[in-house]
């Protein structure tokens, strides 16, 4: 009885994904791990989120959808081409600090930028930075890199695993990289490694 | 002219300075990276002001939301296009 159990499993087991393989086009092998039902759960969301950015920017106007409703099939196809992210806890009061955080460095950002571009004396001296990150992969490393990019002085240039390589406008700008790692800890309810805030 | 009318289009002009000093980035700064700092930087806090703006004179919730997520979706397709740029000219660089 056992031995025919296990019989059994092992011939699901080796027949259940063969269809998949001979009949199907070959797939991103990210969408072919994914369980379905995280696959669906995916695609109403991305649809949902997309059809109400596309309602939002013209309400009541029927028409659009003529170009909305392939926009949102295409943007939703591209939503499921690309790797899912591992599950995020986002924290509400984290984004409120973030957000707040975010918004006081852009504008310092581009008044710094602004000043240096209408300073005819001012002579720019770039250089590169490559500064190691200790935030995981995933939402918090692309969100690091996005916030560096707006924040006065520094730019993304390049990501390789934890190595970013960063443009500063002036060697003097060098952001404070530990302060901004632990803001986003803060905002995906992540350990703090450094207790100081 | 209201308050609100002055406080609009004082914003909105506010704004065009940073679209400015973007544009003024892109023509003086050295290399490619430097005037991605001013584009990206700029242009996008110029955004936030102009819409600001146009969110006082409209005076109207659903009209702010809006422009809200226009300048959210400009700024992370700035910020991530300004990446990508950069990241593209370092390769090549090297």
């Amino acid at each position: 009885m056992a031995q025919k159990d296990k019989t059994e499993f092992s011939d699901i087991a080796q027949s259940a994904p063969a269809p998949d393989l001979l009949n199907e086009k070959p797939a991103l092998p990210i969408v072919v791990a994914q369980p379905r039902r995280t696959q669906l759960r995916r695609i109403v969301f991305a649809v949902i989120v997309l059809a109400a950015m596309w309602w939002m920017l013209n309400p009541g106007d029927l028409f659009s959808w003529i170009i909305g409703g392939p926009t949102v099939a295409l943007a939703v196809a591209a939503v499921l081409v690309l790797p899912a992210s591992a599950p995020q806890h986002v924290s509400l009061s984290g984004l409120v600090r973030f957000a707040f955080y975010f918004l006081t460095q852009t504008v310092l950002g581009a008044i710094d930028v602004a000043l240096r571009a209408f300073n005819p004396w001012h002579i720019l001296q770039p250089v590169f930075v490559t500064r190691e990150t200790s935030l995981p992969d995933g939402p918090p490393r692309w969100i690091l890199c996005n916030a560096l990019t707006l924040l006065p002085g520094s730019l993304t240039a390049d990501i390789k695993g934890a190595s970013l390589t960063i443009h500063l406008i002036d060697p003097d700008l060098e952001p404070d990289l530990p302060e901004l790692e632990n803001r986003i800890r803060d905002l995906f309810s992540l350990t703090t490694l450094d207790p100081s805030p | 002219m209201s308050v609100q009318d002055i406080m609009g289009v004082g914003i909105m002009v506010l704004g065009t300075v940073f679209f400015l000093a973007g544009t003024v980035g892109i023509l003086r700064f050295p290399d490619a990276f430097s005037r991605l700092h001013a584009v990206t930087k700029a242009d996008n806090l110029g955004l936030a002001l102009i819409a600001l703006g146009t969110s006082i004179l409209a005076a109207d919730g659903f009209t702010a939301a809006k422009l809200f997520l226009i300048w959210i979706l400009i700024a992370v397709s700035g910020a991530i296009g300004g990446h990508l740029i950069a990241r593209h000219a370092l390769r090549d660089k090297s």
